[in-house]
């Protein structure tokens, strides 16, 4: 077992040098302003599914720099998913997103802004492990009030669990929304230059409008190589090529 | 009538002026009733020829000739021409209707002959009031009575008075309700006089306009009458008006065969069109040129603006229009320049969809098409990225920089949650605590009999652990505190495992149930003589020895009976 463990660990270890020092080479070429290297570098930790919110910041502004707006916006948009509160990303999202050519206010605000900037910016698994903790809280109260004699112990037990079972069902749905919120791909930001976006998922369907490139779009259904999209209240059909999912 | 027709030999005497010699004959109506009188005048400009009586063809003279004599005095150019006009004028009557004829005038200059126009003359029972017996009338005439719809054609209106005019003052045109209508000298300021002679009756004629027309809906079209107002000299001092109206003009207007096409707008002659653009790959923020320049011959006042479908992408202002055309009275001719300037915003490939239009083709009565090619645009970014300056507020003008820490790497299925791990992790102490709380419960819950049996079991324990602190009183000295320990040991013990309260315990009761149980007579006598010894203990002092002795004997006695009860 402990053998096992060991090279599990060292195992562990060899990737993350690997996609560590992908990363670093990346930063170097970016320091050094050879854009396209850092691409490459970066490119590779994405493809090799290892994933943090510096790597998409940093993949946005590489792109960002090699003049590939829409590309850049859906690289700060999903380093965003990741760490809702990372200023950096939410300053070079806007600072991209002025110069996209629809001025759609596409950015969330209010108060689900305001819940992810306060509760997703912790590390991926922080309301899983803190779901579990107040499952241990939970069943020690628990204990305590079926087991104990004293009326006085029985009743802040009781008072207890109470407490400690609804911040488990809550810590479980924040986990769960935090979770679904990284993973879940409903969004889509437009690459290519301009687009028509056509009312039926056809090359012959009459255009409803056009949209350019770095718009966010939110995603409904797709066929066949085609997207339902809808963008402040507008729905139409795009091409799949056209956009990059965040 | 014979003593008149001879030869009248007229002598020139004066000749001032010079130009070509001239002679007409003028009435002063053709249209006269019988006995009606009327005039007829010879008119000539020189004097050194010979001027002959015409025929006058069954008219009756009735008076003259009476000679006179005109002088007029032109000035044109700074040249001074002055102009002499001899005229004889004879008074004839018919005395029966019909029609009659006065022969030209014959005059002879150096043998070279010149002949007036022969005037016709109708004889009628009663005048009648035609337009042409008036003395001022205006004729509103057109080139063209039938035409296509956009067609160009030209109206002359047309003013005949037999007295001089001295003075335009005023002119109205009729109302030409589906028709497009243009002067064709519209700088004029001075009208000039023609004299002619219309059926051998001397008019003073001026055109006052001429225009060309378009005739903007199909079927019959008509221009109104136009009115005018001129004024004449009656003596040296005194002016009179005499105001007119024209006849009413209509035009027969045919429909364009094929007109329905939603290209075709009306316009109808000979076209051709033209595009240039300035540049066809440009960056972003660069303006670009096009120049659209349609050229032709026809109703081009109808080709207004011409929209051309720019992205939305460009920005894009009022097209500035250059027109360079002329009219006649073929109507317009030349060109017309349509340039727009456009500025891209955004970068890509771009069509710029051309221009076409049809129009009817005069000459070969069809319709044809005239068209410009799409214009491709390709916009390049521009360094930066930079279109308008940013939309937002922004304090910055470039981006953060990169972060070359990363706070961790993860992968999908680093996710705990949703996992079977995280279920398990969450349920397992819910588990464990109701596992816990179960045998807690079952612990509490003993039944009456099984809790007697562990009593029982517990009954020489504590039988023994009280013997021991019996033995301590007895090291102590004590001997009736031990004594009584020794009592309640005792009954305790019976008391645990017969499970009887402490009023059911008395020697006789024990010894019975001990019987029962198949006691041994040893033990029976060993119990009952320890009984003895305690209950007589209460009574009466019992040597030290002894007591030691029958604790022994109770502690022996006790786990003898614990084994077989």
């Amino acid at each position: 077992m402990k053998v096992l463990l060991s090279i599990l660990s060292i195992f562990i270890m060899c990737c993350t040098y690997a996609q560590d020092s992908s990363f670093v080479r990346g930063n170097e070429a970016y320091a050094n302003a050879d854009y396209e290297t850092a691409l490459v570098e970066y490119s590779k930790v994405v493809s090799s599914e290892q994933i943090s919110t510096a790597l998409y910041y940093n993949l946005g502004n590489t792109y960002y720099k090699l003049e590939q707006l829409g590309e850049a916006i859906w690289a700060y948009e999903k380093a965003l998913k990741i760490d809702p509160s990372n200023e950096n990303a939410q300053f070079n999202l806007k600072f991209a997103n002025a110069k996209t050519y629809d001025d759609l206010d596409t950015s969330e605000s209010g108060i689900v802004a305001w819940l992810k900037i306060n509760f997703f910016s912790f590390s991926i698994n922080f309301w899983a492990y803190g779901s579990i903790l107040f499952a241990f809280i939970l069943a020690i109260t628990l204990y305590f009030f079926f087991t104990t004699k004293k009326q006085k112990v029985k009743n802040r037990s009781l008072t207890l669990s109470f407490g400690a079972l609804f911040l488990l069902a809550l810590l479980i749905v924040l986990a769960y929304l935090n979770q679904s919120n990284i993973i879940d791909r409903d969004q889509a930001v437009i690459i290519t230059e301009f687009v028509e976006v056509r009312s039926s998922p056809s090359d012959t369907a009459a255009s409803s409008f056009k949209l350019h490139e770095g718009t966010k779009v939110d995603l409904l259904r797709s066929s066949d190589g085609w997207t339902e999209i809808g963008v402040n209240g507008n729905t139409g059909w795009i091409e799949k090529t056209a956009i990059w999912e965040i | 009538m014979k003593r008149i027709g001879v030869f009248i030999l007229f002598i020139c005497l004066i000749q001032i002026g010079f130009g070509q010699k001239t002679v007409q004959s003028v009435v002063s109506s053709n249209r006269v009733a019988a006995f009606e009188r009327f005039n007829f005048e010879i008119l000539i400009n020189n004097f050194d020829c010979e001027v002959l009586q015409p025929d006058f063809g069954g008219l009756e003279v009735v008076g003259g000739p009476f000679q006179s004599q005109s002088n007029q005095t032109l000035i044109d150019n700074g040249k001074r021409t002055q102009i002499t006009e001899l005229k004889w004028t004879y008074q004839l009557r018919a005395k029966e209707e019909g029609s009659y004829i006065i022969s030209g005038v014959t005059m002879n200059c150096d043998g070279e002959p010149i002949e007036s126009d022969p005037i016709e003359i109708t004889v009628s029972e009663k005048t009648e009031d035609s337009p042409v017996d008036k003395d001022y009338y205006m004729r509103l005439t057109s080139n063209k009575s039938n035409v296509y719809q956009g067609e160009p054609f030209t109206v002359t209106l047309k003013y005949y008075s037999k007295a001089r005019p001295d003075q335009f003052e005023a002119l109205d045109l009729g109302d030409a309700v589906g028709i497009y209508r243009q002067d064709l000298k519209p700088d004029r300021k001075s009208f000039q006089t023609v004299v002619e002679s219309i059926n051998g009756v001397r008019y003073h004629t001026i055109v006052l306009r001429e225009e060309v027309c378009f005739a903007q809906r199909n079927g019959e079209v008509s221009l109104e009458p136009y009115y005018a107002s001129i004024l004449f000299r009656r003596d040296f001092f005194s002016q009179f008006r005499k105001e007119t109206y024209s006849n009413t003009l209509s035009i027969n207007v045919k429909p364009i065969p094929g007109s329905s096409s939603a290209d075709f707008n009306g316009l109808v002659g000979d076209f051709s069109i033209e595009s240039e653009i300035s540049n066809t790959h440009v960056k972003m923020g660069d303006a670009i040129d096009i120049k659209i320049t349609i050229k032709g011959k026809g109703n081009m006042q109808d080709l207004g603006t011409i929209d051309l479908e720019f992205p939305q992408e460009f920005d894009q202002y009022e097209p500035e229009i250059e027109d360079k055309t002329s009219v006649s009275g073929a109507g317009f001719k030349g060109e017309i320049e349509y340039n727009f300037v456009i500025i891209p915003k955004h970068y890509g490939e771009y069509t710029v969809p051309g221009y076409s239009f049809q129009y009817f083709d005069l000459k070969n009565k069809k319709m044809k098409t005239a068209k410009v090619d799409d214009f491709i645009i390709q916009v390049d970014k521009r360094e930066g990225l930079i279109v308008d300056p940013p939309k937002t507020a922004l304090t910055n003008t470039h981006i953060q920089y990169i972060e070359e820490q990363s706070d961790g790497f993860f992968e999908q299925d680093d996710f705990v949650f949703g996992t079977w791990t995280y279920y398990g992790l969450v349920s397992a102490p819910l588990f464990l605590s109701f596992f816990f709380i179960f045998f807690k419960r079952k612990k509490e819950n003993i039944s009456e009999e099984d809790l007697l049996v562990i009593q029982q079991k517990k009954a020489v324990k504590n039988a023994q652990l009280a013997l021991k602190e019996v033995h301590e009183k007895l090291d102590q000295g004590d001997d009736a505190a031990a004594l009584k320990g020794l009592q309640t040991t005792v009954n305790n013990f019976f008391m645990q495992k017969f499970n009887v309260g402490l009023s059911d315990l008395s020697q006789r009761k024990i010894a019975a149930r001990l019987t029962s149980e198949n006691i041994d007579t040893a033990n029976l006598e060993k119990f009952n003589k320890i009984w003895n010894t305690i209950e007589m203990g209460q009574f009466a002092p019992i040597a030290h020895e002894n007591i030691v002795q029958t604790v022994k004997d109770t502690e022996s006695l006790l786990i003898e009976l614990d084994k077989k009860l």
